[in-house]
């Protein structure tokens, strides 16, 4: 609206690499498993040390202009794409350390792709955010209590156990297999929405009180990967070759 | 021969005892309308179509008039948004329609409605709703589960008629519903219900806050007190006081209303109740069978409803309570129905004794503490002062205050030609009583009046009273008088 608020951003460093922590192998124990599911293995893997920000964003839309505002095709993106920036290659001032965020999973997908990395699936998200820890239950819990809370630059708050930060109480993040949310990739019939409801979920859940990781899964299943959201974002990772622990 | 005549009848007796119990031919053959309804193969394009308007609570939306099924839309809104709980007390809602409860769904038995749930971009969290009045899976909590920015549609036939909870079914469920996510959906069955002069929209919910009952500022959901199931706020509709004050329900005497009453829990049972009132009508759990009468108390489960309605006989407030009274008295749980008009004594009264109480044994309190009785009055006006006292506390109830009698039940003493024409006549009343018809000022009257148990100085003091109050003028009446008259 205001021309002045406007931050026109022409030249990009493409360079800069994003800041990466590494997560050291782990297991991963589902809140929600089938009969016989086991615990997995996940990392090592570098993940990027904060989501990815509107001016990162930016450098990669100018380089792929089929994933601008105006250009993105409906197959890979629902009206709401990007919908917080005022032009193809414009968001408003003072929020170029925000999150990105109103961008679809093919978008994201195609992000890390071009940064030679990828989104990180649910165990290796849910483990790297540590999401599990009672402290972070509880930023998590307070954060739902704050509707239409607005965002901020990333990286303002103390980093977790493994150095990531953001990972909770400011935007939800896209992960690879979202879509799999409730049940494993392998469940053998059965919709991915069928145990979420009413007291279904509580059935399959290894402890019907982390709400704050419901909450979590009940948003990754009700997306579709056209979808966008003011409140969902998304960073990337990167395997490690060879291993390196 | 004899004996062998008698078998048979008895057998006879035995086979018509059996048929009576069991119906015709044996086991009765199970039958539902709903299911009628379901296979009736109704051309669902061929139905008119309508639009469901939303009315906010304590509103109920207006009665269904038509008489075929329709095919209805219903389009809602799921907000999550901040909102007063309490004086000084913010909490954030999750909301169908902005409002808690969401607004009233009412379509008709037999149609067919195509409900659509919008989630506000906004939103940090996918929801949907269970409505308990649909048959298929979820109660369309599949149907409708839907991300930030997104809508969904579903549809369902309306089978059963009954007053249902419709609720958000997204995990975890219990914090949907709550953070205020239900409403109530009413199916009206064909036959309609009962015309009354006013319907209302009340539901109870608790609220398990961080910080205590009144705690100020914006208070967030506490997850350990909920699964215990200690809620710092019970209430009715949403907030401490949603309809209780400058927010009462409103209705005048001679009204009929009919309360829709629904629990969205997640936890507590309701002991409704309304005081100062009656239920003249019960249909428990929101079933379609008219099913007690005359009710003070009915439950009403989390997550289920009643329908309830009474007439407004007499003006004043009438409290909405759940009656486990902690709850009303401590956590909000209190309504108010202001209900205007002209008193009906003959229904009640109001307070018309208010008396000094000296109950027996009095002599175990010491001598000096002894009450005396009061000294008899020696002129006319202790006397007048006496008699004010004995009239307000046994004869005000029916010839009221001012004298003025009760039309067509208690005859005025105001002006009154039978009062006044013969003092003997009514020392005889005062202290014998009086039954049968009597004329007074030209209007006849016949009531009871009980023979009075007072004392001679009292009905003295009274008659005196009562011939010189209320526009009368007359001579007192003395104690000798009164003992004269047998």
């Amino acid at each position: 609206m205001k021309a002045a608020a406007v931050f026109l951003l022409f030249v990009f460093p493409l360079a800069v690499p994003a800041a990466e922590v590494k997560l050291p192998k782990s297991v991963y124990s589902p809140l929600f498993r089938d009969p016989g599911e086991a615990d997995s293995v996940v990392g090592p893997l570098l993940v990027d040390k904060t989501p990815v920000t509107n001016q990162e964003f930016l450098a990669f839309v100018t380089a792929f202009p089929q994933f601008s505002k105006s250009k993105i095709q409906p197959l890979f993106a629902d009206g709401g794409y990007l919908a917080h920036w005022l032009g193809d290659a414009a968001f408003a001032k003072g929020e170029a350390r925000f999150p990105v965020t109103h961008v679809s999973w093919f978008a994201a997908r195609r992000y890390c792709e071009s940064r030679g990395k990828r989104l990180p699936t649910i165990a290796e998200w849910e483990v790297a955010s540590d999401a599990r820890s009672s402290r972070n239950e509880a930023k998590i819990m307070a954060w739902y209590g704050r509707p239409g809370a607005r965002l901020r630059d990333v990286g303002a708050e103390p980093a977790n156990k493994f150095g990531l930060t953001d990972a909770h109480g400011l935007i939800w993040e896209w992960v690879d297999n979202f879509s799999e949310s409730i049940m494993s990739g392998d469940s053998r019939g059965g919709s991915s929405t069928e145990s979420l409801f009413c007291g279904g979920a509580a059935l399959k859940a290894k402890d019907p009180k982390m709400y704050a990781t419901f909450m979590r899964f009940a948003f990754r299943s009700s997306l579709n990967a056209r979808y966008t959201s003011v409140n969902l974002g998304f960073r990337c990772v990167r395997d490690m070759d060879g291993g390196g622990e | 021969m004899k004996k062998n005549l008698h078998f048979p009848v008895i057998i006879a007796g035995i086979a018509v005892a059996l048929v009576s119990c069991f119906g015709k031919g044996g086991a009765e053959k199970w039958e539902s309308t709903s299911a009628k309804i379901a296979g009736d193969n109704v051309d669902i394009d061929k139905m008119p179509k309508e639009s469901f308007s939303l009315i906010a609570p304590p509103l109920a939306p207006p009665p269904i008039t038509r008489k075929t099924p329709a095919r209805v839309a219903i389009e809602v809104e799921v907000r999550e948004t901040v909102k007063r709980l309490s004086d000084g007390v913010d909490y954030t809602f999750w909301t169908f329609g902005d409002t808690v409860p969401g607004p009233m769904f009412r379509v008709r038995e037999g149609d067919y409605v195509d409900f659509t749930l919008a989630n506000h971009p906004s939103s940090k969290l996918p929801h949907n709703i269970d409505l308990h009045a649909v048959t298929g899976q979820g109660g369309g909590a599949e149907g409708s589960f839907t991300a930030p920015g997104h809508k969904s549609t579903f549809s369902f036939r309306a089978l059963n008629p009954g007053l249902y909870v419709y609720h958000c079914a997204t995990a975890p469920v219990g914090m949907h519903v709550a953070n205020g996510m239900y409403g109530l959906i009413l199916v009206e069955p064909k036959e309609g219900l009962p015309k009354v002069d006013r319907e209302y929209y009340v539901m109870q919910g608790e609220f398990y806050t961080k910080g205590k009952f009144g705690d100020r500022g914006l208070q967030s959901f506490d997850m350990e007190k909920a699964i215990r199931e200690q809620p710092e706020y019970v209430v009715f509709n949403g907030s401490v006081g949603a309809i209780a004050g400058d927010h009462s329900l409103k209705a005048n005497v001679g009204e009929t209303i009919r309360i829709f009453a629904g629990n969205g829990g997640p936890g507590l049972i309701s002991s409704f109740h309304v005081i100062g009132e009656i239920f003249d009508h019960v249909y428990q759990e929101g079933g379609t069978v008219l099913n007690q009468k005359n009710v003070q108390t009915t439950m009403i489960p989390a997550g289920g409803a009643a329908i309830v309605d009474f007439k407004a006989d007499v003006p004043g407030n009438l409290i909405l309570v759940d009656h486990s009274l902690f709850r009303a008295f401590n956590k909000g749980a209190i309504g108010m129905i202001k209900v205007d008009g002209k008193p009906n004594p003959r229904v009640y009264t109001g307070k018309t004794v208010d008396a000094i109480y000296l109950p027996e044994g009095q002599a175990l309190q010491p001598l000096s503490m002894e009450q005396k009785a009061a000294p008899a009055p020696t002129n006319f006006t202790e006397r007048m002062a006496a008699g004010a006292i004995v009239y307000k506390t046994n004869c005000a109830a029916c010839h009221q205050e001012n004298g003025q009698g009760v039309p067509d039940a208690f005859p005025p003493l105001a002006n009154s030609d039978f009062l006044m024409a013969d003092k003997a006549r009514s020392i005889r009343v005062v202290k014998d009583g009086l039954q049968g018809a009597i004329t007074v000022n030209g209007k006849t009257y016949n009531s009871v009046m009980p023979g009075l148990d007072l004392s001679d100085d009292d009905v003295a003091s009274v008659l005196t009273y009562v011939r010189n109050s209320f526009g009368n003028k007359g001579e007192a009446v003395s104690v000798d008088e009164v003992k004269r008259v047998k």
